[in-house]
């Protein structure tokens, strides 16, 4: 009898030890995303398609900044800051900026952060700490993130063991299949901010276009009946004058799926069924005279799901 | 028995000259001195096969027995001129003969190794020229490969390139929208914003 209560003991405070484990990882996770300074090169995979990006993170008193330059492909550099995002594209000499309202959702930190949605986490994926391994010729700690049902992706992250900085990324179906796989082939974490190199002169005759034309609304005429547990709305705007013309966005604190409705009148070719780009799918319906676009990181199932059960409020 | 009788017993071996006495007597010999006499056989035995133009170009994949004649070449025995004549992959080897002295037995090995791959892959180019046909056809289906894979690619995870342009301009546009707003509302920070790097936007184009 003893024993079973010791051995009852023993498991016990092994599974807290882990939960406290996961959960210190967690927040370094998340301090070393906000905190950290760094540069190196991040190569994504999806199918076949390598893809390969110099990502820079200056943190500086007030302020925090990332540059994105893609090295294959379309030339493109993405720069975030606090308050803004500006997209480079050389080829076409045009910029573009989304400030004011538009950017409010990028005011603060560039990551959102634990641990305000760790025990949210938790209810739908099963966090677990795995083996050592190495990652830009880092120790990392793998931590993989299992969904608890069918409609969201699963994750496998290796955690520098010295930062917490997040080096290598996997996203896997229900199948345990890789959808795609983020790494950085080599990193330099920094003391200070990284050089910001972009040759500004050069862009002084870039064709400049701001992106603000959105306003947050704080009551929805629009309601999605069918989401996944977990998945909140998390922010709301109005994308234009006429009606309905909405974007949605909910999240689990892993995964967001956005919503758009757009009036039958807009000029383009209907949008109808299914369309991916890598892991990330999207599901276009008609309903009550609109357009309804669900796009997200998650199986097709789920943005059909909510494509399709997507109404007016009546 | 002396080295030098042995020798002469290890060569009439390789000439079949010797009688079922001698051999057994030889074979005797060989047991006490296994590796030195191993060595000694590996040596004569392709010699014996130069001679008898009996050369197999297996002989040249072994790499013990270049490392014997790599290291032999302080004292050049008959083989070396001979091997360079039957075997033009090995010219290599007499290119790297002048570093390889002063090298330690690792590192001779190593760099032979090296060079034994190097025929290998000269011998490999020998054979496939014999089948030229095979060859052309290779290299294409190869290249053809490359095209599908990369339609591949693009039909499975740019699925919308199915869709008409103004469909995708319009997927692009929710694309970047979504991802500006997934990266500050998730955990995942900057990688929706990564994903739509690759994103080729025709916005205000």
């Amino acid at each position: 009898m003893f024993k079973i209560v010791f051995l009852l003991f023993l498991s016990l405070t092994s599974l807290a030890v882990s939960a406290s484990e996961v959960d210190d990882w967690l927040d370094k996770m998340s301090v070393a995303m906000k905190r950290q300074n760094y540069q190196g090169t991040l190569i994504i995979r999806q199918d076949d398609n390598l893809q390969a990006i110099k990502v820079k993170q200056g943190v500086e008193v007030g302020e925090s900044w990332q540059t994105l330059e893609s090295q294959t492909g379309e030339d493109q550099i993405i720069i975030r800051n606090n308050d803004s995002v500006t997209s480079i594209f050389p080829a076409k000499k045009l910029i573009t900026v989304s400030t004011g309202k538009d950017a409010k959702a990028n005011k603060g930190p560039l990551h959102s952060g634990l641990p305000d949605n760790r025990d949210k986490l938790k209810q739908y994926y099963v966090l677990k700490l795995g083996n050592e391994a190495r990652v830009a010729n880092k120790v990392t700690q793998i931590m993989q993130m299992t969904p608890r049902d069918n409609h969201r992706y699963g994750y496998t992250f290796w955690l520098d063991k010295s930062s917490g900085l997040l080096l290598k990324c996997d996203l896997l179906n229900n199948k345990g299949r890789v959808l795609e796989q983020q790494m950085y082939s080599e990193i330099e974490l920094l003391s200070s901010a990284p050089l910001n190199q972009i040759d500004e002169s050069k862009l002084l005759n870039f064709k400049k276009v701001t992106l603000s034309n959105k306003t947050d609304i704080t009551s929805n005429t629009w309601v999605v009946e069918k989401m996944p547990a977990g998945f909140t709305l998390i922010r709301s705007v109005k994308t234009d004058k006429q009606e309905p013309a909405y974007h949605m966005v909910y999240s689990d604190g892993m995964a967001s799926v956005s919503v758009f409705i757009e009036p039958t009148n807009v000029n383009m070719k209907t949008l109808k069924g299914r369309s991916s780009m890598g892991p990330v799918n999207a599901y276009s319906s008609y309903s009550n005279g609109a357009y309804i676009t669900a796009i997200g990181e998650v199986p097709e199932s789920t943005v059909r799901m909510i494509a399709q059960s997507t109404h007016p409020v009546h | 028995m002396s080295k030098e009788q042995n020798n002469e017993q290890l060569s009439a071996l390789l000439d079949s000259a010797l009688d079922e006495q001698q051999l057994q007597s030889f074979m005797q010999d060989l047991k006490r001195d296994p590796i030195a006499d191993a060595e000694a056989s590996q040596r004569y035995n392709l010699i014996g096969d130069v001679m008898r133009d009996e050369l197999d170009q297996s002989s040249f994949m072994d790499i013990s027995s270049a490392v014997h004649r790599a290291i032999e070449k302080e004292a050049p025995h008959n083989e070396t001129p001979v091997v360079h004549r039957k075997e033009q992959g090995f010219n290599l080897a007499s290119l790297f003969s002048s570093w390889v002295k002063p090298l330690t037995g690792m590192a001779v090995a190593a760099s032979v190794a090296m060079v034994t791959l190097l025929t290998f892959n000269t011998i490999q180019s020998t054979d496939n020229a014999e089948q030229p046909a095979q060859l052309a056809q290779s290299t294409p289906i190869e290249r053809v490969n490359i095209d599908i894979s990369r339609n591949v690619q693009v039909t499975s995870t740019l699925d919308i390139s199915k869709k008409s342009p103004e469909q995708q301009k319009q997927l692009n546009e929710y694309m970047l929208k979504h991802s500006g707003y997934a990266s500050q509302s998730t955990m995942q920070g900057m990688m929706p914003y990564v994903r739509a790097a690759d994103v080729k936007t025709h916005e205000k184009n």
